[in-house]
């Protein structure tokens, strides 16, 4: 075998220690190709050449799995060694990201970016996929950080403008696909979204984007995580009254948001007097019902005092794909008789589970805007729906 | 004085030297192989480890200093399965595990399974040789004789000491293969010992100490050619570096007894291949030629074919 032949003739040449080590790695014999690399690093004056091999060691090690920490310990050699290439540092990255050290990751990605001379070679051999790998570690490791708005942004950057090789395309698919449930992500984004199925920008289409507007919310759960009032007090400066039976959800929304959440049973509360003691005014914009089971959301919306109040918009949650229940079609039968119009029915966030109807009041949303949003089917697929409208 | 590279001096007087490797499923250690020729077939086990060693004397060693054992993350054990394989036209033919199953126990120790087997055939029966530790929770190492048959160990005889019945660690033992259960223990003295497979251990010889050799422990089998006995050893040297860290260094001699077991010629010490832990457990004759099987910084394994001719010239005239 020549390679072997050369070392033996010359063992401390670089060249020949190199020849083999790859000859061995390329037969996927990690181990026997960590010897020879090592003595690369022992012999070479060639920096270059060190930092390659430091980098293989690392690969091989990698490659036998479980030796994460070996593993970083060659990357930092290398890095150390030519502090301006950016292999090195990919590697390190991607190895932080693997091992879920989001920090790290995202750490090493910004001094590379910061750092690197990307106008030297990229020494692709070295499973180095360019200056963008960076951009998708950051992607990851910033999702898991809790930077969701910056995730999303170098994701679909990377989706646009990125020519990647198949695995990394379908990796960042994957995740626009998990944001927004589709890759024809263009209209909405998700930092504009916290409900469960949009209902937040149902009503702030419903209400042409109205800013200080009021809202009844019962059935709150958490403060911002499938809040359906979250962006509506945020951005758009709504007040309104939340309500929910369990004490620890009240604790958590009542610690985060400014607007009040009431511990409190909504199939018994006194709307009227509450509604009555803030004097907000007789028309409201929004209403949320959203109890478990569905008999006490139906409960709830027989509490609520229509006759002295009125709301532009109502979600009702009548959980008709789990328990095929009677209140779906009760429901609608209430709030027809107390004048309004059901405009998306059996709302789903796929395409096989109707759990909630949208209503607006006939008189307090114009009549264009009910006809525009008016989707009257078995199953409203409402990432479909809402595309077609934000 | 020592010798760096005997390959190369192999290579330069008509040997020649294979890689022994096949693909293994973790990618890891195939190394410190056996070698034995029956029948006219060669014969090689390959010890194969999850441990990757790095070893150097640059400044990128790891931080746990300049020799370590980079065992996986999910595995404190040094876990090792001997493959048996023929060896033909310069290549490995059917690498198989050998089964132990059918007497494997619950290892009580990190180092598992029988460590630098050497291959033997006494009486007609194939065995494989070596230290096994992990039957105890301290370590504690003996020689083992594990009869295989059709890949499967079927038979294993853990070899009592023959007089020293506290010593830690029994390994390296060499041997004999022209005289079934003999092995000769030690070489500085040269210490002989019977074993008797279900019963006690019997030295039956022991020699002079030669002066100014630092130790030389066992390596590859003895074998007979003409009226003498050959075999490889190796001289170990560990120390600490000054962050206390370990380092060690091995070197080989090739050593000729005479029928009264005197070493009559060795040689100097000697690298196989420039290596600071190399590590030979092989020595076979076949046809007009010799075979030493080595590992080589215990990552990989090789075989060196060397004229019969020049390797006795090596012994009798001595490396230069």
């Amino acid at each position: 075998m020549q390679e072997l032949n050369n070392y033996i003739l010359n063992p401390y040449g670089e060249k020949e220690a190199w020849e083999l080590a790859e000859w061995y790695y390329n037969r996927e014999d990690y181990a026997g190709s960590v010897s020879f690399y090592v003595r690369v690093t022992e012999v070479s004056k060639d920096d270059l050449l060190i930092y390659k091999s430091l980098i293989k060691v690392g690969l091989c090690l990698y490659k036998q799995g479980w030796r994460s920490t070996y593993v970083k310990g060659y990357l930092l050699h290398a890095i150390s060694l030519l502090p301006k290439r950016p292999e090195a540092y990919f590697l390190l990255a991607k190895q932080y990201e693997e091992n879920k050290e989001w920090q790290e990751c995202y750490t090493y990605c910004e001094i590379a970016e910061t750092v690197c001379d990307f106008e030297l070679q990229p020494l692709t051999e070295l499973e180095y996929v360019g200056k963008w790998g960076f951009m998708f570690e950051k992607s990851v490791a910033s999702w898991w950080m809790g930077r969701e708005k910056e995730s999303i942004d170098i994701s679909t950057y990377l989706y646009e403008n990125v020519e990647m090789p198949d695995a990394y395309k379908k990796a960042v698919e994957g995740n626009i696909r998990l944001i927004y449930g589709t890759l024809d992500y263009s209209k909405p984004t998700y930092k504009d979204n916290y409900s469960q199925a949009f209902q937040d920008r149902f009503v702030l289409l419903a209400t042409d984007y109205k800013k200080d507007g009021k809202y009844l919310e019962i059935g709150a759960y958490h403060p911002y995580e499938h809040s359906n009032t979250y962006l509506l007090e945020r951005d758009y400066n709504w007040k309104g009254i939340s309500l929910d039976i369990n004490p620890k959800s009240v604790i958590n929304f009542n610690g985060k948001r400014f607007n009040e959440c009431i511990e409190a049973d909504a199939t018994k509360f006194d709307y009227k007097q509450k509604m009555d003691s803030l004097g907000w005014g007789r028309d409201w914009d929004y209403l949320q019902l959203d109890c478990e089971p569905a008999a006490n959301t139906f409960l709830a919306l027989m509490q609520i005092p229509f006759e002295d109040y009125r709301f532009r918009v109502i979600t009702y949650e009548h959980d008709w794909y789990c328990e095929k229940n009677i209140y779906r079609d009760k429901s609608r039968k209430y709030l027809q008789s107390m004048g309004y119009e059901l405009v998306v029915s059996n709302v789903s966030v796929d395409d096989n589970s109707p759990f909630e109807d949208w209503w607006l009041h006939a008189e307090l949303i114009d009549k264009d805007t009910i006809e525009k949003l008016k989707s009257i089917k078995e199953i409203n697929q409402i990432k479909k729906w809402i595309f077609d409208y934000i | 004085m020592a010798f760096n590279n005997l390959a190369k001096q192999v290579l330069e007087n008509g040997g020649k030297i294979y890689p022994l490797t096949f693909p293994t499923q973790k990618k890891t250690a195939l190394f410190n192989p056996s070698i034995l020729v029956k029948d006219d077939r060669v014969w090689i086990n390959v010890r194969h480890c999850q441990y990757t060693l790095i070893h150097t004397d640059s400044k990128w060693e790891s931080r746990w200093g300049p020799l370590i054992y980079l065992n996986p993350e999910n595995d404190i054990t040094l876990t090792t399965t001997n493959f048996l394989c023929e060896w033909k036209d310069g290549e490995l033919l059917n690498p198989t595990q050998i089964d132990t199953s059918f007497l494997d126990v619950k290892p009580q120790w990190e180092f598992v399974g029988l460590e630098d087997a050497r291959l033997v055939d006494w009486n007609n029966k194939l065995y494989l040789t070596g230290v096994r530790r992990d039957t105890e929770t301290t370590g504690i190492g003996r020689m083992e004789l594990s009869e295989i048959n059709n890949y499967k160990e079927v038979k294993r005889f853990r070899i009592p000491t023959p007089n020293n019945k506290e010593s830690y660690c029994e390994k390296n033992w060499m041997p004999i293969l022209d005289t079934p259960f003999h092995y000769v223990k030690w070489c500085n003295p040269v210490e002989i010992v019977k074993v008797n497979p279900g019963g006690d251990t019997e030295q039956v010889f022991l020699g002079k100490p030669i002066d100014g050799i630092n130790d030389m422990r066992g390596g590859s089998q003895v074998i007979s050619i003409g009226e003498h006995r050959f075999c490889i050893v190796h001289e170990t040297w560990y120390w600490r570096n000054n962050q206390n860290n370990k380092d060690a260094t091995y070197r080989h001699r090739i050593l000729c007894f005479d029928n009264d077991w005197n070493i009559i010629h060795k040689t100097i010490p000697f690298n196989f291949m420039s290596g600071l832990i190399e590590f030979c457990c092989g020595l076979a004759e076949y046809k007009d030629k010799i075979l030493i099987t080595f590992g080589y910084s215990d990552n990989s394994a090789y075989l060196l074919e060397l004229p019969k001719d020049y390797f006795l010239k090596l012994v009798y005239a001595g490396i230069e």
